[in-house]
């Protein structure tokens, strides 16, 4: 396997060393071009927009001031075309005379709306959105971060794209974001996006190997400031390309380059200091008295003297202080220039955040290279590095009864004492309190590598090719040490003192060929034939060791250890696609897109065949039409478009063979190797098939001033892997997965884009988005419902994982008599089904910007775990505690009749039922609208920095604010916060809510 | 001009069929490996014999720990001080079929236990009639089988067809007679042990059948100081599989508090009182938590076969008080107890002989098949609609032995549905 493979290897970068040899020096009749966008209503510098010189490889992209130049252009007539987001795209036709410079100033206008923008991601080849027949969203991260309190991806996706729905998980730093595009549609599979950085698929996800509820996240090492954009493929219908695994969409990264063709320099420092703060109060726990607290003998502080019966209550995480302000602060740092025929971007960045629980702590360094070499006009080579390494420590917290949350929320103060060396002492568990929580560590140090070498080779004007390789390799390094005690902190050979170690490696390697032919027929007609291939392989070791039972905290080396375990595994998946498409446009206005891509994976059944995937699509810029004229005096821009497309989602590694399991067996004292039965096996077993059909319309409005896309889709997933039941007396471990049932996603999306006042000192930008969801489970494949998620069930008809409760039929407050239904029915939505955000930006005088970001999640549930815990099963709440906090239906609402020998509450059918299936007060309306940033920033004017004798061309101060307000008649902490890694829960237990950070940021160019 | 276009046209070319063809010359591309699971296909079963029936036998001494804990929480051996309502469940016996703890901790393990015997009892082995494989993997179906006859009201295997009770104690009297034949011809140790718990196994099954001729002499082919452990050891990491899972739950979770039936001082149930632990329930008991101390580590063996329950089986399949009474004043002489001082009809000693085997067999597994047997004789056992010791639960009900999962009864079709 691994001669064949490194064998194949070679010849790939044989493939792309031999494209990549210069196939002549510079051509000598050339010339050199020089220019300067502008921007058309203030006449400045627009810096970042991308230059290409047409029929050749050459690009590059405008310095701080709006600079460019090209040299070894060919003489003759040259087109320029010049792109920028915000910007309509314009091009222009220079004459290049050999040995001499050419200059030109380009003027571009704002456009909210801009049809000619290329996008990189989910078609073939570099294409004008113009078209692209389904939707791909382009982000530009170095805008939002001017602004906004970003640290991390999903801070810059956040509210930025209709359809996108993102949930920080917790209020821990380091910590997931759950993001979902256009619905969940897979039950055993992940329904996370690909993710790409310039072409390269990297590892996405949240890492194996949480902290109770919270997770570390493989997205939060992307630093946000090596971002120049982010293109989001929504879709099968515009993933198709992506191939049989991308159907919970793709996110494709493009980092920031360097300027070929100019000589120039600058440099740009961030220097970035913040705090964040806990906003939420934590409820009191309570107690009532008993003979032996109250006596004078108590050592219970807060009963002693009392009466027998006497309500106390207690807040431990207030009482011990265990709430401390966070601190962020990042140093980022980036240097970009070129020369004649090669430019580069070099970046550092540090990113240190400390939560607000103790123990909380995220730290991040990247280093990014990007090298780009144009020997020639055929040929331009694109290097890139990234290096970073993050290290988070996460509390002991979440979705765990003994850690912060649970250790203060699920205490009793009726175990308060005064006694020295006392035992709980009003925490939660054991004699775990504030000692034994704060000695334990859960740390991850990652390292990782992302490079790519991208290579475009035109060897005709109508002919191009790309070839792209690339690597993601990272290591994880995980601890988890609980230190010895003298105590039982924690029960169990775990006071002994434990060492859990984890090392984990994920590797990915990407081969991608493209080629292009584009040909004119005529004076209207185009066609543009793209192939290629794309070979990913993924591979993924652990190894784990855990030694419990220290002699001294002093060497708690796992080898130092009484009991030592350990562990390993090892998994590898190989997929290839071809691919094709061809684009006929008609008149530069109407396009139509086929395409198709098939599909090899080391995960399908070995009977499943070739997976093909087939897409169409058209666009018509209807308002390039004649008999559009009359109306552009209000309608400027007008395209529809319709596509319609398949991707799928892979099986897992291994997940079609009949297996057995590993499982030891004893003779005497000595373990040997044995084995149980795994799973069956399904040979047939293929692909997820999502199948997506969307149509829309872009439009300026009023001088293009006003730009709405709107969107309606429609998707659905068949062939659904579900573990197919078998009778557990079978005696198989698990069920075999098999392609049966489907899912329908369906929705709406709306972006819109105002320039509500654009004077010379005053411009007011409007951003809103909205979008809807109807997610339903449409087959179960004849299976019966199951579980799925904390709460959650799998009902035909209902959401993926729609809550589930035996539900309250009557309530009888004279006889005390609760009725609930005999089966568990629907409670309420898991996702969403309508989101929206609001963003208004007014600048003032050019050089003050005032920014505030609104949004909102409607009509889904929360599983209120906190709250369900602590009045039913370790009762510490007033609710239940005082019987006189709650109304009589309320209480038996919430715990049924809790008069003892009675059964708490009882179904039609007479039976008797328990709080664990009747959780109706616990299943509550999550809906929200917050406050999710404001900012302040402001330029400071070019005169004051003339002062500084120019070595500052830009400085700015920006001061932000996240999460500011949050309203909502969720009684919980936050209902935004999730204590269930499975994608099919939104469970708040115990989980720390996201807290309110400010940052106060400078930004210099030098 | 045009040579450049050639050369172009060429080299693209020759780079395309290089990066088409090395994939696709060759599927093995998408021929991978994955060690992390045994694709069965690369195991022979026949040579793999040893491997695959040592491993059932394994699996029934996971399942055996699991079925011995939920059993003293259901017949009131141990109070549940766990938090989860499905163990609760049993506490107050109303276990419903959809209980996952039902499902996960005691049915799965025991069919899986039953499953893995029979794989090794579908091949075709060398020497059938000696192999100890195939008295090993008899003798734990059998004991397997027995189990489940035992604390389920019904049963069915290898996705078969509903078994009444009394089938299912047949089908165990069938495997026990194989393991014991075949164990007996072995001539080994091992194979003489073996056969000598498949008696004790076959004694269990005729006595809870009502046969009880068949009881007593299947007990008097137990020798003399014959113990049969079922084993145990630490190991972290595969706990739920090795380790005796009583003292996992006592320690780990402090989920398993002596009953205060219990509670009497007899050294068969050793105990410590809230005073003398530092371990804290994991859910508040009203009267304290009690952890159990008869099995002190991770490695402590749990008997499953012996002399003494044959014995016992004896004396209460011969219906002789005088017998029983012999046999319980040796057992209270024995461990440090006065002299038995009841009624001496046979309705009272039959209660002390169940009494005195509920304390030699405590946290054992046996007394919810000595209550589905003898109800009325049985200890320490809360009647049903008596108050659970927990509130928010309902009186505790009327059931006598464990539902049959829902997960069993709707996915196997021959079960015919619901019971």
């Amino acid at each position: 396997m691994s001669y064949q493979s490194s064998l194949k290897r070679v010849i790939l970068f044989v493939a792309a060393l031999l494209i990549m040899l210069p196939a002549r020096a510079l051509l000598a009749q050339t010339g050199t071009i020089t220019g300067k966008v502008v921007d058309g209503a203030t006449s400045q510098g627009i810096p970042d927009a991308r230059i290409v010189l047409r029929g050749t490889t050459f690009e590059t992209i405008t310095s701080r001031d709006g600079e460019f130049r090209f040299s070894a252009a060919r003489a003759g007539t040259a087109i320029i075309g010049v792109f920028r987001l915000g910007y309509k795209a314009t091009s222009d036709t220079v004459k290049v005379t050999a040995g001499q410079t050419t200059t030109l100033t380009v003027t571009m206008t704002q456009s909210t709306v801009n049809l000619s923008q290329v996008v990189v991601t989910g078609t073939a080849g570099n294409q004008e959105r113009k078209a692209q027949s389904a939707v791909v969203a382009s982000v530009s991260a170095a805008d939002i971060i001017a602004t906004a309190p970003v640290n991390n991806v999903a801070n810059t996706l956040q509210s930025q794209v209709p359809g996108i729905s993102l949930s920080a998980q917790s209020g821990t730093v380091g910590s997931a974001t759950m993001i979902r595009i256009r619905g969940a549609s897979s039950v055993n599979l992940s329904n996370e996006p690909l993710l790409f950085v310039d072409g390269i698929r990297i590892n996405e996800g949240q890492v194996s190997g949480s902290v109770n509820g919270q997770n570390y996240d493989r997205l939060n090492d992307i630093n946000p400031e090596d971002i120049e954009s982010i293109e989001v493929v929504k879709g099968p219908a515009a993933a198709t390309l992506y191939g049989a695994d991308a159907s919970a969409g793709v996110i494709q990264i493009i980092t920031k380059k360097g300027h070929a063709g100019a000589s120039t320099f600058s440099q740009s420092l961030r220097v970035e200091g913040g705090s964040l703060q806990n906003t939420w109060t934590p409820p009191d726990q309570y107690g009532l008295c008993t003979a032996a607290l109250v006596a004078s003998t108590s050592t219970n502080p807060l009963c002693v003297g009392q009466v027998v019966g006497f309500l106390i209550h207690d807040n431990p995480l207030l009482r011990v202080g265990a709430f401390r302000n966070g601190a962020s602060s990042v140093i980022g740092w980036s240097a970009r220039g070129g020369g004649q025929n090669y430019g580069y971007n070099l970046s550092y960045g540090q990113d240190k955040e400390n939560g607000v629980l103790p123990n909380n702590n995220y730290n991040r360094y990247n280093v990014r290279s990007n090298f780009n070499y144009v020997p020639n006009t055929k040929l331009t080579i694109d290097a890139g590095l990234g290096l970073n390494q993050s290290d988070t420590r996460l509390s002991d917290n979440d979705n765990n009864t003994n850690g912060w949350f649970g250790g203060a929320l699920l205490g009793n103060p009726l175990t308060r004492t005064t006694a020295p060396g006392g035992q709980n002492d009003g925490w939660y568990g054991f004699n775990r309190h504030y000692n034994a929580i704060n000695s334990l560590d859960h740390e991850l140090l990652s390292h990782r590598v992302i490079t790519n070498l991208t290579a475009n080779y035109l060897p005709l004007p109508w002919f191009s090719n790309r070839f792209t390789l690339g690597m993601d390799f990272l290591q994880d390094q995980q601890s988890n040490i609980a230190p010895k005690n003298d105590s039982t902190w924690y029960g169990g050979l775990t006071d002994g003192g434990s060492n859990g170690q984890a090392e984990r490696t994920a590797e990915r390697y990407t081969f991608d060929y493209l080629g292009n032919l584009k040909n004119e027929w005529g004076k209207s007609w185009e066609t543009n034939f793209s192939f290629g291939l794309q070979v990913i392989s993924t591979r993924n070791t652990s190894l784990n060791a855990t030694g419990i039972g220290l002699v001294t905290n002093a060497n708690n080396s796992v080898s130092s250890a009484s009991t030592i375990t350990g562990g390993g595994g090892f998994t590898e998946q190989r997929l290839f696609g071809y691919l094709a498409q061809l684009q006929i446009g008609n008149e530069n206005k109407r396009f139509v897109q086929i395409g198709v891509r098939i599909d090899k994976n080391s995960s399908f059944g070995a009977q499943a065949p070739a997976f093909v995937l087939p897409k169409v699509g058209g666009s018509w810029a209807i308002s390039e039409e004649k008999f559009f004229d009359p109306l552009t005096k209000y309608v400027n821009t007008l395209r529809l478009r319709a596509s319609w497309g398949t991707t799928g989602r892979s099986p897992g590694p291994g997940a079609a063979l009949t297996t057995l399991s590993a499982a030891p067996y004893l003779t005497g004292t000595t373990e040997f190797a044995g084995a149980v039965l795994g799973n069956p096996g399904n040979a047939t077993l293929k692909p997820e098939r999502g199948t997506e059909f969307e149509g829309g319309l872009d439009a300026g409005l009023w001088h293009n001033r006003v730009s709405a896309e709107v969107t309606y889709f429609t998707k659905t997933t068949n062939d659904l892997i579900l573990a197919n039941p078998i009778p557990p007396s079978l005696g198989f471990s698990s069920n075999p997965l098999a392609n049966i049932g489907s899912v329908v996603n369906n929705g709406v999306e709306i972006a819109l884009n105002v320039a509500a006042i654009d004077k010379r000192s005053v411009r007011w930008d409007i951003r809103a988005g909205i979008n809807t969801l109807h997610n339903e489970l449409t087959s179960l494949g004849g299976i019966a419902p199951f579980a799925l998620g904390a709460q959650g069930r799998t009902l035909v008809g209902q959401q993926l994982g729609v809550y589930v409760s035996k539900k309250i039929v009557s309530i009888d407050t004279v006889l005390r008599k609760v009725t609930v239904n005999d089966t568990l029915a629907p409670m309420g939505n898991l996702w969403p089904t309508l989101e929206w955000n609001f963003t208004n930006t007014v600048t003032l005088f050019k050089n003050l910007r005032l920014s505030a970001l609104v949004d909102a999640k409607k009509n889904f549930m929360v599983q209120n775990f906190t709250a369900y815990f602590r009045e039913t099963q370790l009762v510490r709440s007033n609710l239940r505690i005082d019987t006189l906090a709650l109304s009589q239906y309320e209480r038996l609402r919430r715990f049924g009749d809790l008069t003892p020998g009675h059964p708490a509450f009882v179904t039609l059918s007479g039976k008797s039922e328990t709080v664990s299936n009747v959780v109706d007060a616990y299943i509550e309306p999550g809906d929200f609208v917050k406050l999710r940033e404001l900012s302040v920033s402001y330029t400071l004017p070019s005169s004051w920095l003339r002062q500084l004798r120019q070595t500052v061309q830009s400085a700015s101060v920006t001061l932000a604010m996240q999460n500011l307000k949050t309203w909502t008649n969720y009684s919980g902490a936050d209902p935004e916060v999730n204590a269930q890694s499975g994608a099919f829960s939104r469970q708040d237990f115990l989980t720390l809510p996201n807290a309110r950070k400010t940052i106060l940021r400078v930004n210099l160019t030098f | 001009m045009n040579n450049t276009i050639r050369r172009a046209v060429t080299r693209t070319i020759a780079v395309a069929v290089l990066v088409f063809g090395a994939p696709a010359c060759s599927n093995k591309f998408v021929d991978v490996t994955n060690p992390n699971v045994i694709d069965a296909a690369t195991v022979d079963p026949t040579s793999g014999a040893t491997l695959l029936a040592n491993s059932a036998q394994q699996n029934f001494a996971a399942a055996y720990g699991w079925l011995s804990m939920y059993g003293a929480w259901f017949s009131g051996e141990a109070d549940v001080a766990d938090t989860f309502p499905t163990r609760n469940e049993f506490g107050f016996r109303l276990i419903a079929d959809v209980n996952g703890s039902l499902l996960t901790d005691v049915w799965n393990p025991i069919q899986l236990a039953a499953a893995s015997s029979k794989i090794v009892l579908d091949l075709t082995l060398p020497t059938p009639t000696t192999n100890i494989n195939i008295a090993r993997a008899a003798t734990f179906r059998g004991f397997a089988v027995l189990l489940i006859a035992n604390d389920f009201c019904a049963g069915s295997l290898s996705g078969g067809a509903k078994l009444t009770t009394a089938q299912l104690l047949d089908t165990a009297t069938f495997w026990f007679n194989t393991g014991r034949t075949v164990g007996l011809a072995n001539g080994t140790v091992d194979g003489v042990s073996l056969a000598n718990a498949a008696a004790l196994g076959l004694a269990r099954a005729r006595l809870q059948i009502g046969d009880n001729a068949g009881a007593l002499a299947a007990a008097a082919l137990v020798p003399a100081g014959f113990v049969y452990n079922m084993l145990y050891l630490q190991d972290l990491t595969n706990a739920n599989r090795i380790e005796n899972k009583i003292w996992q739950y006592t320690f780990d979770r402090s989920s398993v508090s002596v009953a205060a039936g219990y509670q009497t001082g007899d050294p068969r149930v050793p105990f410590f009182t809230p005073a003398q632990t530092a371990l804290r329930g994991q859910d508040a008991l009203p009267n304290g938590f009690f952890p159990q101390n008869k099995f002190t580590a991770y490695g402590s063996a749990i008997r499953l076969a012996s002399r003494l329950e044959a014995d016992y089986i004896a004396a209460e399949a011969s219906a002789s008080t005088a017998q029983r009474l012999t046999l319980i004043a040796a057992r209270r002489a024995a461990n440090n107890q006065p002299a038995y001082a009841g009624a001496g009809d046979a309705a009272s000693v039959l209660t002390e002989l169940m009494l005195q085997r509920s304390f030699d067999f405590y946290l054992e597994g046996r007394k919810l098949a000595d209550y589905r047997r003898n109800p009325s004789s049985t200890s320490n056992i809360k009647p049903a609609g008596a108050t659970y010791y927990k509130p928010g639960y309902a009186n505790v009900g009327t059931q006598t032995c464990y539902p049959i999962p829902y997960q069993e009864y709707s996915t196997n079709k021959n079960f015919g549905g619901q019971p």
